[in-house]
């Protein structure tokens, strides 16, 4: 039940933006969700048995790929489905037979000493880190037995292997449990410790917490929002932190279409899956850079006046400089800024045979400013306007969603989507198109933001205007929440988005700082018990 | 560990919910006996964009029609004529009487009968696909319940226009698109009957059956703990858990079943490499099937963006093929008809290797075709739009005789004009026939008693359909 749902894009009155936001009714701010499970991603499945086991663990990437919800992977929907959990199955043992080939090390047992207690030590400390918490008495026993069952007839090496494929293919490893504690008959719940110290560090990293936060947790802090934004901030340092910020731009603006670039070879003779490595080189080391600062500033993400280029990339783009082969900082001319204009994303959103106003206006109007686009009518015959020589791909497109039918939605998208036509399909800056000059004027509509809206010309400008829009921010926001909380938003969740709405646009815009204020909220350690 | 012992864990942790997914938890034996009738399977295949009525739609009647005449999208499958039952007018009604249509409708209701819900920008089903339907009441008499396979893939993973097959909360499948894997997961342990059980072996498999039991035993304390769609999650998951446990013994008693060599699987994100891989999943389902591995796949042949060079047709089929398709007759006109039209002839031999591998197999008194019921859909009717009015679908092999096969049905009769009667999106069409209800007739072939399938508004099968 999104806030910003469009009733068939039919006029001013009827939009809502993500500005709405500041004065959502902090009445229907509840501070709890439902009580949940969430399934591991691969991701997490690798970082989760890595840190456990103590090897690099990077069989998950086999698992089957997770699907998209609103853009992104890690959501609540996940499940172990039949070939998903043959594949665990595999997995599990694959990492057991690997795990206990350093048996000495992994799990000690002095000769002469009774090799059930060396299992069970080995059991209480392995499975306490698999499964982000400690065992209860009947989980150790089930473990306990079926070490014995492994150890029967073989030896102490074929009976911890057997742990491990148990632990490793057990719910309480493969989901992390947003529930509370079960002699707690209340029905809002606040989560237990380690389920808070869990849901920090899979939401700010992808990974198990470390030594340091259980500790914390053991020790009763965690329910300290304080302390919380203590461990948020140590972890926002961290690799896995820099991994999954960058994840979240990727899947935000759909970045990992990149990879698939495919072009017609008559319309882009230019276009090589040379030309493709190099496009995405340039993204992936730009977001890498940007996200290695301390703040990562979401101006500098849209509208930074440099990129990171290789010799391909930078003839391709008419620079100057020749970095080589491997992307290097170079100044970008004024029709570029930030990732808008990186041909990547240009040429994804975008057709075999030419460019896109349509794809990029929608990109620009449902990822950056969180308006939602219904899909067109049932009754409107949908087919992209017939390739004409004579005319330049606005002049056929206008032509196209200027009618009534079609025009309340296409006015949202159209005019972005045209202020970027200086872009042809293949991501390259163009002043001419089919012999016509290209006319690349444009407007953002539809803001809450009107110091920050209006007329623009080409995709830097756009790019640099919608770094400075409120609604932008806003948006990223909400995006932010999804992603970290891995379910779309509800009116109950009105008051945390507008705290960390203020505290993004209080600190510079540095996305940091929503995934702080996620941590710090109410909401993110309540449950509300889902009864039958 | 003896069957007794088995038992008794059981007792000790298993509620009313739970001891339905461990029905089977003691089965060791082949997946059907040598003497019994052979199974019925059920294959689902998927084309995009709809066929083009003058070409594909067969000439003559019911029971004596013709698909050789000049420019058939058919012909490939004249030579089983006897084996398909061809409908024509089949809508996917609970699309457009709910105002939706489209490319990604399609693929939230060929298998499930069930409206859209958009909510959130994406495209979900609001209940469970035919196939894992049958995967859940019939499939686990097989090692495994069903397969998914995907021939190409269109933009990444588990996407709105990859995925049809939907668990019960309407979340993705995931698919396998990796000849190699679906090959590895399927083959590379099985057991062939006959072969000598070593006891390294025996140890391994009592190994095995300790860790399912425990997983039960763990996965059910977590499911214990929830309700509602959280618990359904947990549901699945045992029910995953069991099969998996069913599977432990690996011996099987079909007289087909030869174990096949790994297939060599050329690089599968290769655009150029589609008609390969297809041939190896098709491959790999008649493999499964003569060694009654599962009964229930769905393979999505999606093979069509951004061009099909093997056929020369080097443009986006959806841009520049599919949505430009009309009855025109000028030259250029034609010539966009004839190229569409060779993207399905090709599709529709696909469709006629894959009868001509299961005809291959010997079974029962005939072949493993004559037991097998492939659902052969399209995404649209008309390609030019993205209406979902009479979408070509054609039900194709023996059926195990459940259905009348051989014959052509129109099951719009009274009216050529598909719009008569008709008042445009969001209206009742009173007389069309609703694709609901030919998923609700493969479900009663399959022995189940059911009489609406997806949407409650579309009920009951398609009369003569079923023997």
């Amino acid at each position: 039940m999104s806030a910003f749902l469009l009733g068939g894009c039919t006029g001013e009155a009827g939009l809502q933006f993500p500005g709405d936001a500041l004065t959502g009714s902090s009445a229907l701010c509840a501070n709890h969700s439902d009580a949940r499970v969430r399934r591991l991603t691969r991701e997490e499945f690798n970082a989760t048995a890595s840190a456990s086991l103590g090897i690099a663990v990077t069989e998950g990437d086999g698992l089957a790929a997770e699907d998209r919800v609103l853009g992104f992977t890690n959501h609540d929907r996940l499940e172990v489905s039949p070939l998903f959990g043959d594949q665990v199955d595999g997995v599990a043992q694959t990492l057991a037979q690997r795990a206990v080939a350093s048996i000495t090390t992994l799990a000690p047992c002095a000769a002469g000493a009774n090799e059930t207690t060396c299992a069970t030590q080995f059991i209480d400390a392995f499975a306490k880190k698999a499964y982000r918490r400690p065992l209860s008495t009947e989980e150790r026993a089930d473990l306990v037995a079926l070490y014995t069952a492994g150890r029967t007839g073989a030896d102490y090496k074929t009976g911890i292997a057997l742990v491990i494929q148990g632990v490793i293919e057990s719910s309480s490893f493969l989901y992390r449990t947003e529930l509370g504690d079960p002699a707690n008959t209340e029905s809002i719940k606040s989560l237990t410790p380690h389920e808070i110290a869990s849901e920090l560090a899979f939401t700010v990293t992808a990974s198990p917490p470390d030594a340091t936060l259980t500790a914390a947790a053991e020790a009763g802090l965690l329910g300290d929002p304080e302390e919380r934004e203590a461990h948020a901030r140590r972890l926002l340092g961290t690799a896995g932190a820099r991994a999954q910020l960058k994840e979240f731009v990727v899947e935000w603006l759909g970045l990992q279409n990149i990879d698939s670039i495919q072009k017609d070879a008559s319309a882009f003779p230019e276009f090589s899956t040379t030309l493709r490595d190099s496009m995405k080189a340039e993204t992936d080391t730009f977001l890498t850079s940007v996200i290695a600062s301390e703040k990562v500033r979401l101006p500098e993400l849209l509208a930074a006046d440099y990129t990171f280029a290789d010799s391909t990339l930078a003839a391709f783009y008419g620079l100057k400089d020749r970095p080589g082969t491997t992307p290097q900082r170079v100044k970008l001319p004024p029709e570029r800024a930030g990732l808008l204009t990186q041909a990547g994303l240009l040429a994804s959103y975008a057709h075999a045979a030419d460019s896109s106003p349509i794809l990029r206006g929608k990109l620009v109007r449902t990822r950056m400013l969180c308006t939602e686009m219904p899909p067109p009518p049932a009754s409107i015959i949908v087919a992209p306007p017939a390739p004409d020589p004579t005319r330049t791909t606005r002049e056929r497109v206008a032509a196209h969603t200027s009618n009534a039918s079609c025009a309340g939605c296409h006015r949202l998208m159209d005019p972005l989507g045209f202020g970027m036509e200086d872009f042809d399909g293949l991501g390259k800056h163009r002043t001419t198109e089919n012999n016509k000059t290209v006319d690349a004027s444009g407007s953002l509509e539809g803001t809450s933001d009107r110091a920050n809206e209006g007329a623009f010309t080409g995709g830097g400008e756009l790019a640099r205007m919608l770094a400075n829009n409120t609604d932008v921010s806003a948006c990223v926001n909400l995006q932010l929440f999804r992603f970290g909380m891995g379910r779309q938003e509800e009116e109950s969740d009105q008051c945390n988005l507008d705290s960390s709405l203020a505290q993004l646009r209080g600190k510079e815009l540095d996305l940091n700082e929503v995934m702080v204020a996620m941590v710090r909220s109410t909401g993110f350690i309540q449950r509300k018990v889902v009864l039958p | 560990m003896s069957k007794h012992s088995r038992r008794t864990l059981l007792k000790s942790f298993a509620g009313a919910g739970a001891a339905a997914f461990f029905g089977n938890l003691f089965r060791s034996d082949p997946a059907y006996a040598q003497n019994a009738a052979p199974p019925l399977r059920l294959v689902t295949l998927f084309t995009p964009h709809g066929l083009q009525p003058q070409y594909w739609r067969p000439q003559g009647t019911e029971t004596n029609f013709n698909l050789a005449f000049p420019n058939s999208t058919l012909a490939a499958l004249a030579p089983y004529k006897d084996k398909l039952l061809i409908l024509d007018g089949l809508d996917f009604k609970v699309l457009y009487e709910y105002g939706q249509s489209g490319h990604e409708g399609a693929r939230c209701t060929f298998l499930t009968g069930s409206k859209m819900n958009t909510g959130g920008g994406d495209y979900f089903p609001e209940s469970q696909s035919l196939d894992q339907y049958l995967a859940e009441t019939v499939g686990g008499a097989t090692k495994y319940r069903s397969l998914e396979l995907l021939a190409y893939q269109q933009f990444d993973g588990q996407h709105v226009y990859n995925t049809l097959s939907f668990t019960k909360t309407g979340t993705r499948v995931p698919f396998e698109r990796d000849p190699n894997k679906v090959y590895q997961r399927l083959f590379a342990n099985l057991v062939v009957a006959g072969a000598t059980v070593n006891p390294a072996a025996e140890a391994e498999l009592a190994r095995k059956r300790s860790l399912m039991s425990f997983l039960a035993k763990d996965t059910t304390r977590l499911r214990n703990r929830l309700n509602g769609a959280e618990r359904q999650k947990l549901d699945n998951h045992l029910s995953v858990l069991d099969t998996i446990e069913k599977r432990l013994g690996g011996l099987t008693a079909s007289a087909g079943c030869v174990k096949p060599a790994a297939p060599t699987v050329p690089a599968i994100g290769d655009l150029a490499n589609a008609p390969a891989l297809l041939k190896l999943h098709m491959d790999l389902i008649a493999q499964s099937f003569a060694c009654d591995l599962t009964r229930i796949a769905t393979l999505h042949i999606n093979a069509e963006a951004p061009g099909m060079p093997w056929l020369e047709l080097n443009m986006s089929i959806h841009d520049e093929l599919a949505h430009k398709v009309t009855t025109g007759t000028s030259p250029a006109q034609q010539a966009i008809n004839l190229n569409m039209n060779k993207a399905q002839i090709w599709y529709t031999e696909q469709v006629a290797y894959f009868m001509s591998r299961l005809a291959a197999i010997p079974e029962g008194n005939g072949s493993v075709l004559d037991n097998t019921l492939i659902l052969w859909g399209n995404e649209l009717g008309d390609a030019a739009g993205h209406a979902n009015l009479e979408v070509p679908t054609i039900l194709a092999g023996g059926a195990a005789g459940k259905l009348k096969m051989g014959r052509y049905l129109n099951l719009r009769p009274t009216t050529s004009d598909p719009l008569a009667g008709w008042n445009g999106f969001g209206q009742k069409a009173p007389q069309a026939t609703a694709h609901n209800r030919l998923l609700v007739t493969i479900a009663q072939a399959f022995g189940q008693n059911i009489q609406t399938f997806g949407h409650p508004d579309y009920s009951g099968n398609i009369p003569g359909l079923l023997a």
